[in-house]
């Protein structure tokens, strides 16, 4: 690991930065998913992804990381990161050169608890970088019959709490566990790709199934594209809802029917 | 200075590529002349009956389709540049069945009805449907620039008129110059908004106000992340790491940042407090 001054300019700090856990991460990453659209098999995902994650978790690279960041920012209040991906608490791609899969959080929302429990499509393994974290964990004790429908019977049964110190991570199955974290800290989390077109959000005072949500907030893009595209579009343009019918999400399917629908009627008419 | 309505003689149409080679090429962000020279290529823009439909037929079948739009409503981002973002923005009747009458803020909040300023000059035009209402308030700059530091401060708002916005008429909101409340329009309408920030612009939060009371309600951090936004972000996970190395840089950014709540963020987080997000 290269030691970096602190009075270095963010050049030559980006010069000395060593990513080389985040390299042996992404190459793991990249064997782990390939699964020619298959879902990754959560065992096969965890074995072979915890030792480099640990490996990350343990280097000092998201202190690095920021150590440059605020410098550059402290030398020029209108510094930009390229392409800065945030949302609500979290920095990802800017962090790790792109690698949108990794992204630090805050352990805790600052604004509080929400009423409801998410859970997630995607197969995750979560670490705590610093502070002392609680990990409240739930399970579903059966398997879902069909985890892309909602079933409100189906409620989460609760699992041995884990208090989370830094360098210490779960890992997590795709729909069948969900976790909450609490206390001052920071996480690093590692997410495969979507395994379900949705996740499920629970209750938190009855820990029953309450929502679906998209698993992939993008996908209601799509769906609102397509949509826009029936209402602007020729038959010239019914083409393109084509390889949409065969989408994951059955939002995303009902969009490219209508749509392509909608625009071949044009057509007739 | 108020919103200025802009009436360019109809122009020929204009296609998307040609448009943003306009603005990489002419555009200076700092300049409201250039800003508005801009208004008959955007109205030349929106008379091209196809532009829209053929952008999203040739980027739809991308996997990075829309992978930059920050915005939760219905927003799409046409292109953007240094210092400019194009977009397209679908407003909805409020008793239309398959939509609610929220659009484009980060947290889901309705901007029908709310009085609010603007973090970025705004060139806009109608491309489909009848168009939105906005009741339009001259800001009183010198009162915003103290309320910056001091959100009990009154800031006067003057009324200056209802607009309808059209297919004809170009509109032009310059940055933190302007207060305005969005009316929902009569039917489903389509907008082209051409968003420039200059340098300057992009140091200072957008603000929504209680126009009877004039004075600030609160302030929000846009979906377009500039500095001040990702300064904020990065400065309240550098305060749970507790760093040694990350004191300087934040003690500087606490005394010389133009942005007073970037600044109260970083003393904050020399104190080891996530700060005022």
């Amino acid at each position: 690991m290269n030691a970096v001054p602190p009075s270095s300019s963010p050049d030559a700090r980006a010069a000395a930065f060593d990513d080389e856990p985040l390299r042996t991460l992404l190459q793991a990453y990249r064997a782990s998913t390939a699964t020619s659209g298959a879902a990754t098999p959560f065992a096969a995902f965890a074995a072979s992804l915890a030792a480099p994650f640990a490996a990350l978790l343990a280097s000092p690279l998201v202190i690095d990381t920021l150590d440059r960041l605020l410098a550059a920012i402290a030398g020029d209040p209108l510094y930009r990161l390229p392409d800065l991906q945030v949302a609500d608490d979290q920095i990802g791609g800017a962090l790790f050169d792109g690698f949108d899969a990794l992204r630090v959080t805050l352990a805790e929302d600052p604004r509080g608890a929400t009423r409801h429990v998410s859970g997630a499509a995607a197969h995750r393994l979560i670490g705590v970088l610093t502070g002392d974290v609680l990990c409240q964990r739930f399970t579903h004790l059966a398997d879902a019959e069909e985890p892309d429908l909602l079933n409100p019977r189906g409620p989460l049964a609760r699992a041995p709490e884990l208090q989370l110190r830094p360098g210490e991570f779960v890992a997590l199955e795709a729909w069948r566990d969900v976790a909450t974290f609490s206390g001052r800290g920071l996480l690093l989390t590692l997410a495969s790709p979507a395994c379900h077109a949705t996740r499920w959000s629970y209750s938190r005072d009855t820990l029953q199934p309450a929502a679906l949500r998209a698993a992939d907030p993008r996908w209601r893009r799509l769906e609102q594209a397509l949509e826009l595209l029936g209402r602007i579009g020729t038959p010239q343009h019914a083409a393109v809802c084509e390889p949409f019918l065969r989408h994951l999400s059955p939002d995303v399917r009902r969009a490219a029917e209508r749509t392509a629908s909608a625009l071949t009627e044009a057509s007739i008419a | 200075m108020s919103v200025t309505l802009l009436h360019p003689d109809p122009p020929a149409p204009l296609a998307l590529r040609d448009f943003i080679t306009y603005l990489d090429a002419h555009l200076d962000p700092a300049s409201d002349a250039s800003i508005m020279a801009a208004a008959p290529s955007l109205l030349a823009l929106a008379r091209h009956p196809t532009f829209l439909a053929d952008f999203l037929m040739e980027t739809l079948p991308s996997s990075s389709f829309q992978h930059d739009n920050r915005y939760d409503g219905r927003v799409l981002l046409l292109g953007r540049g240094r210092h400019y973002m194009l977009r397209v923005v679908e407003w909805f009747p409020p008793d239309t069945d398959d939509e609610p009458s929220t659009v484009f803020t980060r947290s889901d909040q309705p901007m029908y009805g709310l009085a609010h300023s603007h973090s970025f000059s705004l060139l806009t035009v109608c491309y489909r449907g009848p168009g939105y209402e906005t009741e339009v308030y001259d800001c009183d700059v010198d009162a915003l620039a103290a309320a910056r530091a001091d959100r009990s401060r009154p800031v006067p708002l003057r009324y200056t008129g209802r607009h309808q916005l059209s297919g004809e008429t170009v509109m032009f909101y310059p940055a933190h110059r302007i207060a305005h409340v969005q009316l929902p329009p009569r039917g489903y309408s389509i907008t082209l908004n051409l968003i420039v920030r200059s340098p300057q612009d992009e140091l200072y939060e957008q603000f929504f106000f209680d126009v009877a009371r004039g004075a600030i309600t609160h302030a929000a951090a846009g979906p377009t992340v500039g500095p001040y936004e990702s300064s904020l972000h990065l400065i309240a996970l550098a305060a749970l790491l507790r760093e040694p190395r990350f004191e300087p840089h934040l003690a500087t950014i606490a005394v010389t940042h133009p942005t007073r709540r970037v600044r109260h963020c970083a003393m904050g987080a020399l104190r080891g407090e996530i700060g005022d997000r």
